[in-house]
């Protein structure tokens, strides 16, 4: 009977001490992480902030390099701590529950694309009341953080999406000057699918690129109020066009998951894109000769979007002010220039862009129509995104029969505001 | 509190081991799996979004009933239920076969045990590249199936292909884990019962059907039903395919079950209390289906 | 004759077998071996290169991955261990009040997706100050009702006369299971602790959602941020994979032989 006993025994104070061992490691981290902080209503703050972002290589070090120095020109800061997220998904995902758990970072830097809901539940912090100058900003970047009338985020990136074109195939195949117009495309795209290569590449996978086209052809979601209109409906019915015609591919179709891996493996000779491709073919295609040009224009219009990375504050973190001019040092000119060294991402202060043009001449060309890019203009409601990719998804790869002017009907029927 | 059935009187010393040998088990529980669930099938019960957690609103059974009005979940539901349907038998008697034949002893067995496992250690995402590189157009299985009548496509590009496809990724992927288990339970059966069958002369055959099979009924019984559980619960293999292009679900809702659009709306349309309620529902889904399962083969436990 | 065809088969099948599952293996320790323009083509040996290995352990906190993985999987376990392997035997073998309706809580805890209980789970370790901690990986999964289930079934299998003969022996019920039947656990054990080991080596979405710093990442965490933001790094992912998945294997090799052995010759004749 004894030993039975003290193998209980034994076993109970091993779990117990284990546990409060485990516990005690829980309580001390506590004390240094400062997240507690930003679940109080503003009362007090330990001077400790946590930048929220996501990326990887070169970000950490952009971001790092936005923050430093920021303790001599900002009272009150004592340590700016990193949080970086893997994807942009997980930023999403994560989030939203960090709030109500009241651990999320107190700044964030985020994009321009799926911004609205967090503007219009209260999420990220009014920036108006500081009169942060921000004349020298893109003043399109700027608007794209701004809601009702009022300021949200602060720009540190502005560019158009661009046109990119495989110019070693372009020339291969004999043609001359780059196309302007999607129908100079489509005649070129007939020229360059051949051997294993298809034109053009529309990734159907994001809503992204297609909206690239809705723009293009002067229409565009404007925050859900246009979805079916003429011009929306000529741009749906350009795409499926192309890929009936077996002239577009989809990332999925070329078993590759997004339009820069299909552009970098000769899968195609024409995409949209943007400034991240530089790096992309920096690294994955180095010997592949391409080039630049503005996004082409449909009907007669011209239109792309403007991305746009801004530095935002969290409403519910304990000291918004102290953030809040964190935020704006963060956006600063040197830190803009650093970015775009280290990653390639065009500022969105016109004093920084000679060193963005400096690095990449090749870019320059979207000085020259960054003033017609426009917002994403996604409605609020996130379902519409997975909707909209559903009716491309039918097209291309179920051989749906749906007209475009009816697939956006139906879609306006239920995503429409007012 | 004693029981007194006709039988036996179970001693005081015996009820007091068994409840102090679930304690910890039970503490756990409650703390961990029962509080969380309370609160996810109460959200279900609300209009709510993470975003703004101090807002609920209470709209009682609308979730519930909105959703059978809700063709994408109508689509998830048929999807979820035609998978667990073809999986759960395929999977069973695959590695019920692997067990079989790794049984036998050989050299080497051990290694091929090893092989005949690996697929379950390797992280989801690989598995998920791998199989895409080969059931692109043109990769080498797809080719290889093309010959075999199906049609020529990317697999998880075809609507018809897509859910097929993680089929085949699931079922790769978990027989090894499934067959490590029969194996276990092969163990406990005394050599000296497949010693006196031979020298009765009995077939292969007859002694797996009078021997081995009855007496892995414990074994079965767990492999069948945590089968049906992971079938219905599949999520890791839909996300690594789908979420980098097309979002879960691609293409066009496909691949879409109760659980990533469960999913969906609790963590990319901020509709969390939609999104509780499909959940709620998928679980009640799976008991129904355990109990038929259990009602249809008898108590399924021997003792 | 027909013994040569049937070996012939058998060894056809096995091997066939085999290249099925080897492929992603095969796969991955390829790639993991090319510059990123060479991957997923077909290319001759010279191209082969350590240096996504070298790129990987250098720029990356590889080492503090592995030791956080380590940590996290191997307490996860012994908790594990402890609560599956006790109830799982009270299930089968003692006679307590509910136990009909604990096995059924059982049952039906699994079917619960953990998906579902992932935002208020974090919610509640947040409120705890177990947010981006160790502890937070471990404490909430000192239960897995799978393996509770699985022991169950084990200890159904041992035979009653065991503990009927321990207990004439003069010990109690707790007694009878720490002297004689946990020593036959052995295959029980070895099977919990392979399955877990995995789960917890390639777990995702919980350290993911639970922690936030890059030195408390796990090891799929961590090879998930060697995507450049806009893209993938296949050969480096690889060369992740690989070094994850050994490990592992060395685990398995090391246990499956308990699973060899068993009770089956551990003399338990009525």
């Amino acid at each position: 009977m004894r030993k039975k006993n003290k193998k209980i025994v034994a076993l109970g104070l091993v779990l117990v001490t284990s546990m409060a061992l485990l516990a005690s490691c829980g309580n001390s981290d506590k004390g240094s992480d400062g997240s507690d902080s930003s679940s109080d209503s503003g009362t007090e703050s330990n001077g400790i902030l946590t930048v929220g972002f996501w990326g990887s290589s070169g970000e950490d070090k952009a971001v790092e390099a936005a923050i430093e120095g920021v303790k001599d020109e900002v009272e009150g800061v004592k340590e700016i701590k990193l949080e970086q997220y893997a994807t942009v998904n997980d930023f999403y995902e994560k989030l939203p529950g960090q709030i109500a758990a009241g651990t999320a970072p107190d700044i964030v830097i985020a994009t321009n694309e799926q911004h609205l809901q967090l503007i219009a539940d209260g999420v990220l912090a009014e920036l108006d009341g500081y009169d942060f100058d921000l004349s020298g900003y893109t003043q399109n970047a700027v608007e794209a953080w701004q809601y009702e009338g009022k300021q949200y985020g602060i720009p540190i990136t502005a560019a158009p999406s661009t046109f990119v074109i495989n110019t070693d195939m372009w020339e291969a195949a004999g043609l001359g000057e780059y196309p302007k117009t999607w129908d100079e495309v489509y005649d070129a795209a007939k020229e360059l699918t051949k051997d294993g290569v298809t034109g053009l590449c529309i990734e159907a996978g994001t809503i992204f690129h297609p909206t690239q086209y809705m723009n293009s052809f002067g229409g565009g979601w404007k925050d859900g109020k246009e979805i079916s209109s003429d011009e929306n409906v000529a741009a749906l019915e350009y795409i499926f066009k192309m890929f009936d015609e077996g002239l577009a591919i989809s990332a999925k179709e070329a078993g590759l998951t997004w339009d820069g891996e299909v552009f970098a493996g000769d899968k195609c000779a024409m995409t949209t894109g943007g400034t991240w491709y530089v790096n992309l073919m920096r690294e994955a295609a180095p010997n592949t000769n391409y080039t630049f040009v503005p996004v082409p224009g449909g009907n007669g219009n011209q239109g792309c979007t403007l991305h746009s990375y801004g530095v935002a504050v969290v409403s519910n973190t304990a000291d918004v002010d102290m953030a809040a001019k964190v935020a704006y040092y963060m956006s600063r000119k040197e830190a803009q220039e650093t970015r775009a060294e280290l990653i390639g991402d065009r500022p969105a202060i016109e004093e920084a862009l000679p060193v963005f043009r400096e690095l990449n001449p090749q870019l320059v060309v979207m000085d020259d129509y960054i003033g017609q890019a426009t917002s994403f203009g996604y409605p609020a409601d996130q379902a519409f995104k997975t909707d909209f990719t559903a009716i491309l998804e039918n097209h291309i790869y179920n051989n749906d029969e749906t007209s475009a002017k009816d697939a956006l009907e139906t879609l306006a029927e239920t995503y429409v505001s007012n | 509190m004693k029981k007194s059935k006709t039988k036996e009187v179970v001693s005081f010393s015996e009820k007091k081991a068994g409840l102090l040998f679930i304690l910890p088990a039970a503490i756990c529980w409650v703390l961990w799996f029962l509080t969380p669930f309370i609160q996810a099938v109460y959200l279900s019960f609300h209009e709510y979004s993470y975003l703004m957690p101090d807002q609920k609103k209470f709209i009682g059974l609308e979730n519930y009933v909105q959703m059978w009005q809700d063709p994408k979940f109508i689509l998830a539901l048929k999807n979820t239920l035609l998978f667990v349907a073809i999986t759960v038998p395929v999977m069973v008697v695959i590695s019920l076969g692997l067990a079989v034949i790794l049984q036998s002893k050989f050299r080497a067995r051990g290694a091929f045990r090893t092989i005949y496992f690996i697929p379950y250690t390797v992280a989801g995402v690989a598995v998920a590249t791998m199989f895409m590189y080969l059931f692109v157009k043109g990769g080498a299985v797809q080719v290889f199936m093309t010959n075999l009548g199906f049609k020529d496509v990317t697999w998880y590009a075809d609507v018809k292909l897509a859910m097929p496809f993680i089929g085949i990724m699931f079922i790769w992927q978990l027989v090894g884990f499934y067959m490590i288990y029969y194996l276990s339970g092969m163990q406990a059966i005394p050599e000296s019962l497949y010693e006196a069958a031979r020298i009765d002369g009995a077939s292969k055959l007859n002694i797996f059907r009078y021997i081995t099979l009855p007496l892995l009924k414990s074994t079965t019984y767990l492999v069948v039903i945590y089968s049906i559980i992971q079938a219905f619960q599949i999520f890791d293999q839909i996300a690594a395919v789908t979420s980098a292009s097309g979002g879960l679900g691609s293409p066009a809702g496909a691949t879409n079950t109760l659980l990533t659009y469960f999913y969906l709306n609790s963590f990319k349309y901020y509709k969390v209390g939609y999104g509780c309620a499909i959940a709620v529902v998928l679980f009640l889904i799976i008991l129904l289906v355990s109990l038929a399962q259990k009602k249809l083969s008898g108590s399924g436990d021997l003792d | 004759m027909k013994k040569i065809i049937s070996r012939v088969l058998f060894w056809v099948l096995v091997i066939v077998l085999a290249c099925m599952f080897l492929v992603p293996m095969i796969y991955a320790i390829y790639n993991s071996l090319l510059p990123l323009d060479k991957v997923n083509k077909i290319v001759s040996p010279t191209n082969f290169t350590l240096q996504n290995y070298k790129d990987l352990f250098t720029n990356y906190p590889v080492l503090t991955w592995l030791g956080n993985t380590v940590i996290v999987a191997g307490l996860t376990l012994i908790f594990e261990l402890t609560t599956a392997l006790l109830a799982g035997y009270a299930l089968a073998k003692l006679r307590f009040p509910g136990r009909n309706m604990a096995f059924m809580i059982v049952l039906i805890t699994m079917m619960v997706p953990f998906q579902v209980l992932l935002t208020p789970l974090y919610i509640m370790i947040s409120k705890l100050g177990w947010n981006d901690t160790l502890t937070g990986l471990i404490v909430p999964f000192m239960l897995q009702m799978l393996y509770v289930f699985m022991a169950r079934q084990y200890y159904l299998t041992i035979p009653d006369e065991l503990i009927e003969a321990a207990r004439i022996d003069g010990y109690g019920y707790i007694g009878s299971y720490f002297r004689i039947i946990l020593p036959l656990s052995k295959s029980i054990i070895a099977t919990i602790s392979i399955f877990n080991f995995v789960q917890s080596w390639n777990a995702y979405i919980v350290p993911s959602t639970f922690v936030s710093s890059k030195e408390k990442f796990t090891m799929v965490v961590g090879l998930n941020t060697l995507k450049d933001t806009y893209f993938n790094r296949i050969n480096l992912s690889m060369a992740g994979v690989v070094v994850t998945c050994v490990p592992i294997l060395i685990v398995f090799l090391l246990l499956q032989k308990q699973l060899i052995r068993g009770i089956a010759s551990d003399g338990i004749k009525g």
